[in-house]
């Protein structure tokens, strides 16, 4: 184990935090300061996670850099922070991505400019405390702690009807989560402690165990979301700012993700066999029948919306079909589940890179036109051609362009799922044609053609800053699209004890 | 003599309150605010010396009256609390120039019912607490005796509440008949040697429960149980802003000492009946206060449901009995104390126009003009909804994990669905104060400073919340 004195990732929770603290209390006038404030924490934050990486041991599958204090004595609940590879990987997601965030928040006039990037920053310390906390009820507190600033970004700084959306997303992601306090409850009264790991050994029936799996999969299929509990998120993201919607689809998805690999995989591995027939269709018709939603809508943000639910339910399906290794009569290779479940964890992180370009493109142009509309839009190619270039590279990557990430986390569920089952495989890979025709359409008709509108026809071109976020982004979604094992490296050893987890549970 | 001692607090107050009244017949209209300030003094001493009696060992117990740490500790709350609500009524007199010393006299007299009845260790002694305590409230919600709705919920609590009272006394004379004694310790032994069954119908056992009911049906009048929750609505609404922050906490606080002295004592044997009747009680309130808060426009009757909501909260902590149930109810009582008298001293605090806060409209873009009130507004609701790291999460969290450990699971899960439901009618606030248009007629006061001390003790008492329970388990633990 990796002892040090040092407390890691307790800097990387709270210096965000303070950072955003800080920040409030700054005249929102003070344009150069608050730059200032959040860059420097945004980059110290990011350039300690990078150092994180570099320290941390991708062969070993224990926890590292834990920290363990007592903080509540009387209910036993500790202050337990620690990385594993799955944590790392999202760590750094969350890093990156929060960086771009608040350089791309200064593209943006608005009011009280301070408090949004700081509610950003808080917002990025939470996150990081979900990915790290080994704790439960430490876990469901930075969990349940996320909603409130994206509840008031949302609502403060969004579009016309975003009470509405605020309020839906809030109550939505309540309603999940307290059931998983539930459940954290039940089991931590099963073993005696809150710790997450202790969880892993308990020995629990099958009617127990479906119990808690529906009460993990509502807390983490709203949040991911998965098919029907999705709604949320197209309402949420069409009336959140374009900072907000790009932390949304890009991190806060993921941590439903996160939280499945985490909480269900091993915790309730036989009602996941049990109930195999009823959760892999939820995931088939949320890349399906989601990805046609997508081909109909005539809002760019919607689109994307709809084709996040799609794509994260390749993300669902990789992590549902590691319960088929359980099952002998399938003779499945444990090596073919193992692709499985990192294409999975790749798929989140591309997905995460992906969606934020995206959604900075929507913005960019929101930002000129003020509008999102994508029938009433066309041309803008002649007028920002280096921006239009950039956006058809997203909008490619999103349709799983072999050589961007996007391809590599699909190809590896589909892999997996052949293994399983090929009807499973044949379904979910009729969503690479539908995301290149959503993708494509999307591009042909904003993109290209002639210009429509006097008022794009006015648009600025593409400014320093809005250029860099899109180009890094552009870089890293090649990057791994070439490289996939700089990610997949990462995770390897934990998704492999994960695997040896469950099939020790039988 | 010596006996003496033991009231030596409520002696003390009582004597500073015959001295504040005769004082204040004698004092010019301007100087009236000396009688404040001497009781809000006298208070004080009474708080230091309850501490110093923390620290004292060795007090041996007097039958009548029971001074241990635990009615201690609960004193100790109720006068520090006492301070902080007279410091925002006094700013709320002065501001609409309705000040009058009697208005402080009456609610120390209803302090000393409170810690008169907690410390009762004797059915009359706990009877002439309860009494003091109503008869001090239902004269103070009358006080602002010009408004109709105040008269009309003075007279609604006052008939509503002699007849609950008079519940609580047939309910011990019951309790006398059959046991031949009003002392807890007594009664309580006597219950025990008849060896209590469920197939027990002879007329003794009869006759305990119909007492067991009696008092409980009293208790949960005075608690705001719904369905006895009637008044509270009217009485919230009818009462002024600092009147209701006083009726809404202290109040509370006591009858829940009382609700768990005496099922911990004389009913203890009578578990199976009474916590049947509580399980009702908690989850009519619960679901009577979550649904119906939600359709109020008036942000003090909101809040009257929202105590309703609480209300069951507490009793489903009582439900699950006293090994854990207690400690749970018990930082949840406090956990809610606290927070309500946050947010109706925060309500006070705000004017519209010329009046007091009544709309939960009016309050619309509270944010823009005054932040750091809005975000005081903002920890409180989201604490009240038991959003984490605030205390009022743990407050639910220590409910809800008693319901698991009592192997109610289905319980644990309709609270927290309740919880949610909940949760819309405190985004509401939070809703008008961030998102809507600004009201242009918002003017706070400029003395909340002990506002945001104390909204902020509350913050940090939310992220290390040992502290509250450490000192709630030495509380239960002295019981």
């Amino acid at each position: 184990m990796n002892q040090i004195s040092f407390p890691l990732i307790s800097f990387l929770i709270w210096l965000p935090i303070l950072g955003g603290v800080i920040l409030l209390f700054v005249r929102e006038d003070y344009t150069q300061l608050i730059k200032l404030i959040s860059y420097s924490f945004s980059i110290l934050v990011l350039l300690l996670s990078l150092y994180l990486l570099v320290i941390f041991d991708t062969s070993s599958s224990d926890l590292q850099f834990q920290e363990k204090h007592t903080w509540i004595s009387s209910l036993n609940i500790y202050y337990h922070l620690a990385v594993d590879g799955f944590s790392v990987v999202f760590i750094l997601l969350t890093t990156v991505i929060s960086l771009l965030i608040v350089l791309f928040s200064f593209t943006e006039e608005r009011s009280q400019n301070n408090k949004f990037i700081s509610l950003f920053l808080i917002l990025e310390g939470l996150i990081l405390g979900v990915f790290s906390a080994f704790d439960s009820i430490l876990f469901y507190i930075f969990f349940e702690a996320m909603l409130i600033p994206l509840f008031l970004i949302i609502g403060i700084w969004g579009g016309s009807n975003r009470v509405y959306a605020t309020i839906k997303f809030f109550i939505y992601t309540l309603v999940g989560s307290v059931l998983m306090l539930v459940s954290l409850i039940y089991l931590s009264i099963e073993s005696k402690s809150f710790f997450i790991h202790d969880f892993y050994s308990l020995k629990l029936d099958l009617e127990t165990q479906i119990y808690l799996f529906l009460a993990f999969l509502f807390a983490f299929g709203i949040k991911i979301p998965m098919w029907p509990v999705h709604t949320w998120l197209p309402d949420a993201h069409v009336q959140a700012p374009s900072s907000g919607s790009v932390i949304l689809a890009a991190v806060l998805l993921k941590v439903g993700g996160y939280g499945m690999i985490r909480f269900l995989l091993p915790i309730t591995p036989e009602a996941g066999i049990f109930l195999n027939t009823v959760i892999v269709p939820l995931s088939l018709i949320a890349i399906v029948y989601i990805s046609f939603v997508a081909l109909a809508q005539t809002d760019m943000k919607k689109l994307i919306a709809y084709s996040s639910v799609a794509h994260m339910g390749f993300v669902t399906l990789g992590i549902f079909l590691t319960f088929n290794i359980l099952v002998p009569a399938n003779n499945t290779n444990t090596e073919m589940i193992l692709i499985g479940l990192q294409g999975s964890i790749m798929q989140m992180i591309s997905h995460g890179l992906i969606s934020a370009g995206l959604f900075m493109c929507i913005g960019i142009i929101y930002s000129r036109t003020h509008s999102r509309s994508i029938e009433t839009q066309s041309g803008v190619g002649q007028v920002m051609p280096i921006f239009s270039a950039l956006m058809m590279f997203f909008l490619l990557s999103n349709s799983g362009l072999p050589g961007t990430s996007g391809f590599v986390g699909e190809f590896m569920v589909l892999i997996s799922s052949i293994e399983v089952n090929g009807l499973y495989a044949v379904l979910a890979s009729t969503s690479l044609v539908l995301a290149a025709a959503y993708s494509l359409w999307l591009g042909k008709r904003v993109l290209f053609g002639e210009v429509s509108t006097d008022t794009i026809k006015g648009m600025s071109n593409l400014r320093y800053d809005e250029f860099w976020c899109l180009f890094i982004l552009m870089l890293l979604v090649i990057l791994f699209g070439i490289q996939p094992n700089l990610i997949l490296d990462i995770s390897h050893a934990s998704s492999n004890n994960m695997i040896s987890i469950i099939l020790n549970r039988i | 003599m010596s006996y003496l001692f033991y009231f030596l607090p409520e002696i003390f107050i009582l004597s500073v309150l015959s001295f504040v009244i005769v004082l204040d017949l004698f004092l010019k209209e301007s100087k009236k605010n000396i009688s404040y300030y001497i009781l809000q003094i006298s208070l004080i001493i009474v708080l230091l010396y309850l501490f110093s009696l923390l620290f004292q060992k060795n007090i041996s117990n007097y039958e009548l009256y029971d001074i241990s740490n635990f009615t201690n500790l609960f004193k100790i709350f109720t006068v520090l609390l006492s301070i902080i609500i007279f410091y925002y009524s006094y700013s709320y007199l002065q501001r609409f120039k309705i000040y009058k010393s009697e208005y402080f006299i009456i609610l120390i007299f209803g302090l000393l019912g409170m810690m008169i009845m907690v410390s009762a260790n004797h059915l009359l002694i706990l009877y002439l607490g309860i009494e003091l305590l109503s008869l001090s409230l239902y004269t103070i919600i009358a006080y602002n005796r010009t408004s109709v709705r105040s008269s009309e919920a003075a007279v609604k609590y006052y008939i509503l509440g002699a007849m609950s009272s008079g519940f609580l006394l047939f309910g011990i004379s019951l309790l006398y008949g059959i046991t031949g004694s009003l002392l807890y310790d007594e009664i309580s032994s006597v219950i025990e040697s008849m060896n209590f069954n469920n197939q027990d119908f002879s007329t003794h056992s009869i006759g305990l429960i119909f007492s067991l009911i009696f008092i409980l049906i009293s208790i949960a009048f005075k608690f705001g149980a719904a369905p006895f929750h009637m008044w509270i609505p009217d009485v919230y609404e009818g009462s002024l802003t600092p009147t209701t922050l006083m009726i809404s906490t202290l109040p509370k606080v006591a009858i829940f000492v009382i609700l768990i002295k005496l099922t911990s004592s004389i009913f203890a044997s009578l578990e199976i009946y009474w916590s049947e009747m509580i399980l009702i009680l908690a989850v009519i309130s619960v679901l009577i206060g979550n649904i119906i808060a939600i359709s109020q426009t008036n942000i003090k009757r909101m809040l009257a449901y929202s105590t309703i909501a609480n209300v069951g909260f507490i009793l489903l902590g009582i439900y699950t009995g006293p090994e854990n149930g207690y400690e749970a109810a018990l930082f949840y009582t406090i956990t809610y104390t606290l927070f309500t008298a946050a947010v109706f001293g925060l309500i006070s605090e705000i004017n519209i126009g010329d009046s007091s806060l009544e709309k939960i409209d009016d309050l619309g873009g509270l944010n823009q003009k005054f932040p750091l009130m809005a975000v005081m507004i903002l920890i409180v609701m989201l604490s009240m909804i038991g959003i984490p790291p605030l205390l009022g999460f743990y407050a639910k969290f220590y409910v809800i994990q008693s319901l698991v450990l009592s192997g109610s699971t289905v319980l644990a899960i309709f609270a927290v669905i309740m919880t949610v439901i909940g949760s819309f009618y405190y985004l509401r606030v939070i809703k008008v104060i961030y998102f809507d248009d600004e009201n242009t007629s918002i003017s706070p006061s400029l003395y909340h400073l002990i506002s945001y001390v104390f909204v902020l003790t509350l913050f940090l008492l939310g992220i290390f919340p040992n502290l509250l329970s450490t000192i709630i388990s030495f509380a239960i633990g002295n019981l």
